[in-house]
């Protein structure tokens, strides 16, 4: 951790809680990109936190980075950022130029949808093991429409070519899928501290039968297991940025198992807590007039994005059979 | 809205540098003894009892690994001790012999104990020698541990014991129990006058041992019961009526260990290597999703145990790691079974484990904190009650 994760912290909280206010998430829900909140978030260097300080960035480490994210997702953060924020190292990481704006990123993993393709500037393909480019967004034939939060997002419809010079070779180090997987548990664990402290409030605060629902066991053990979840999500996070810094500094495909594990685990507990947070949020928890909405929706798009469980968990089964009976354990313990 | 409150503390930890010599000394030893013939894996992990095994480990340093060279330890550390502890599961050995006493009832001693209690006791346990069972429930009480009414009254030079326990397991061939028992009549303070007692099991007047066979066939449970037990004064542990403290303060040691998800891990060994020479996607996935979660406990149960590491009493987080590590033990043999149907495994020896898991599930959300509890227990750290 450097000593910069406290300010920086700070001032992504400050910037998110700005970005995430009634009026702007209902311009979103209608298309309107927040271009000055966007343009808030630049100025303050959080889409470069990932870059060598040589090329512009803010010298902070990988966890960071992801702490970052991870509040990102605590506000529902409606913008490209964590995708800005991976894509440029990538670029930067092969020696490319990122041209200017938010970012789009393709990886090995199945592509989902493209959050805001009309305010992107690029997309950057990692998809293969050594390689990467870029794809102007406007070259990009995109089948518009909306993701499960409702923020634009568009499908692709075909292979995207890379066109001459804008591609490089990708030193060795954790791969873009991994990457991406990482930053987006991170977010996933984010948005399950804020959904459990929603269902804490609504419970401690909701009175029925003369006491708060709080005070029924039945709501107890229900809060009890959600919490579970979400907190096993943010150590599985907190791991696989471990075991990411650890593989940037050293080299190690230990991080390829860790990543894997960990948005396989994100991705599968968010039924679970989005199951009871709604179920004990009763009827006003499945309304835009309370704040749960803009937490689940966002939970079950980002659990299915750069990767759903299904994908991730079937990596770490052939990583796990692979390893065969003699080789689990160590796999698992990393030694 | 804010930065969401911190409700749970899961701090990232990583397990020291010595580990990967720990390992490799634990594995080799495991290896030589088996080899040897001293013990097999009998699929039932660290239940099984094995005294030449605990042995061959008390000579090796891993019992007692944190506690006071002069007391028999090695002053290891206790992530150190994780170490061992998870490499002695994964591999399936049968640890129960020495299990209670390096877990939970040596570091009672040496919390608690005076100095010729800790002199008495922990070289031996350490040596792997002796064992001790654990005396807490009662027929009468179960979860609700605070209601036990076997009593202590004060005699010449001693304590008169009478009452009985039950689920002490082993303790018809264990040299020790370590009971909690009533030394005062029940008050209005419900965890008050309770005292924790080492009792002499081979040399003691007035027990009679009653073998209660478990579901699976097996008989490790017992009933204990004392008639005017003699327990002398320097067997008391601790200060009278200080128990329920003593007690509840090592369960965060108790609960968030690597035994609350690796108990059938030998069962998902066997799957793999069923599972080589051809998988369905759907048998891959599976598999991963089993390991995935694995994965994800074992951080959670480290990080815990730096925590513990660190001074600290964990015991929320502790039962939220029990709680969810049991539960995925019971998931464990479900899965395994429709993999088996889907993919035909006909491997005889995965299937016997199979059924040995299916009849042992039941008991991991109820042994050491049933589910219901352990949820209270987190609930209450999230201050609904």
């Amino acid at each position: 951790m450097s000593g910069l994760r406290g300010l920086l912290l700070d001032a992504a909280n400050r910037l998110f809680e700005a970005a995430t206010d009634d009026e702007v998430l209902e311009g979103v829900e209608a298309g309107r990109f927040p271009a000055d909140h966007w343009r808030a978030i630049e100025e303050n260097g959080l889409a470069d936190i990932l870059l060598p300080e040589t090329a512009g960035g803010a010298g902070v480490d990988f966890g960071d980075a992801m702490a970052v994210a991870r509040a990102a997702g605590a506000f529902a953060l409606p913008l490209p950022l964590v995708e800005t924020i991976i894509g440029r190292r990538l670029l930067a990481d092969a020696r490319l130029e990122p041209p200017a704006g938010p970012l789009g990123v393709v990886t090995a993993a199945p592509v989902t949808a493209v959050a805001w393709p009309d305010e992107i500037a690029a997309l950057v393909v990692a998809d293969q093991p050594d390689s990467v480019g870029w794809v102007a967004a406007v070259d990009v034939d995109f089948k518009a429409g909306t993701n499960g939060a409702g923020e634009p997002a568009g499908r692709l419809r075909d292979r995207l070519a890379i066109p001459a010079g804008r591609s490089g070779r990708r030193r060795s180090g954790p791969g873009a899928c991994e990457l991406m997987a990482t930053a987006r548990t991170a977010m996933i664990a984010g948005a399950m501290e804020r959904i459990l402290d929603l269902t804490i409030e609504h419970v401690q605060g909701r009175v029925q039968f003369g006491r708060p629902l709080a005070r029924f066991q039945a709501v107890q053990q229900l809060v009890a297991v959600m919490a579970s979840h979400a907190a096993v999500v943010g150590v599985a996070s907190d791991t696989a940025v471990a075991a990411i810094e650890a593989a940037t500094e050293g080299g190690s495909n230990k991080a390829c198992f860790t990543a894997a594990c960990s948005k396989a685990r994100a991705s599968e507990a968010c039924c679970e807590v989005t199951r009871i947070a709604h179920q004990l949020h009763g009827a006003i928890g499945y309304t835009r007039e309370h704040d749960l909405h803009r937490f689940s929706r966002r939970l079950w798009t980002w659990r299915d994005a750069d990767g759903d469980e299904g994908y991730w968990q079937a990596q770490v089964g052939r990583l796990a059979i692979g390893a065969g009976g003699d080789g689990l354990w160590p796999l698992l313990a990393g030694a | 809205m804010k930065a969401p409150s911190t409700h749970l503390r899961f701090s990232p930890a990583v397990l020291p540098e010595t580990a990967a010599n720990l390992r490799a000394q634990v594995r080799a030893l495991l290896e030589e003894t088996r080899a040897a013939g001293v013990w097999s894996p009998d699929g039932l992990s660290w239940w099984g009892r094995n005294p030449a095994l605990s042995r061959a480990l008390g000579d090796a340093g891993f019992i007692g690994m944190t506690w006071p060279s002069e007391y028999g330890g090695s002053e290891r550390s206790y992530l150190e001790r994780y170490v061992v502890t998870e490499e002695l599961l994964a591999a399936g050995a049968p640890t129960a012999f020495h299990w209670f006493a390096d877990r939970q009832i040596g570091p009672s001693i040496l919390s608690y104990g005076n100095e010729e209690q800790k002199r008495r006791f922990l070289p031996p346990i350490a040596r792997g020698e002796i064992a001790f069972a654990v005396g807490m429930s009662e027929p009468d009480s179960g979860s609700d541990l605070a209601s036990i009414r076997t009593r202590a009254e004060r005699t010449d030079g001693g304590w008169r014991l009478n009452g009985s326990k039950i689920w002490t397991s082993y303790a018809h061939v264990a040299e020790y129990c370590v009971a909690l028992v009533r030394t005062a009549p029940k008050s209005d303070k419900r965890h008050a006058g309770m005292s924790q007692v080492i009792i002499d099991l081979l040399h003691s007047n007035g027990i009679t041992v009653r073998p209660i066979v478990d579901l699976p066939g097996r008989h490790d449970f017992n009933e204990v019961f004392f008639e005017d037990t003699f327990v002398p004064d320097d067997c008391l542990l601790g200060s009278p009526g200080d128990g329920w403290t003593q007690v509840t303060s090592e369960l965060a040691w108790e609960r968030s260990g690597p035994e609350r998800f690796l108990t059938n891990f030998h069962l998902l060994r066997a799957l793999v290597d069923a599972l080589r020479e051809s998988a369905s996607p759907a048998a891959q996935r599976e598999v991963g999703r089993l390991v995935s979660r694995l994965w994800a406990l074992r951080a959670a149960s480290v990080s815990v145990a730096a925590a513990l590491e660190a001074g600290e009493t964990p015991n929320v987080e502790s039962a939220l790691v029990k709680d969810l590590g049991t539960n995925f033990q019971q998931e464990v043999p479900e899965a395994v079974r429709r993999i088996v149907a889907d993919e035909g495994i006909r491997d005889e020896a995965l299937l016997d484990l199979l059924q040995q898991v299916v009849l042992a599930a039941p008991s991991y959300t109820i042994q050491g904190g049933a589910t219901e509890i352990l949820r209270g227990i987190v609930a209450r750290g999230l201050r609904l009650r």
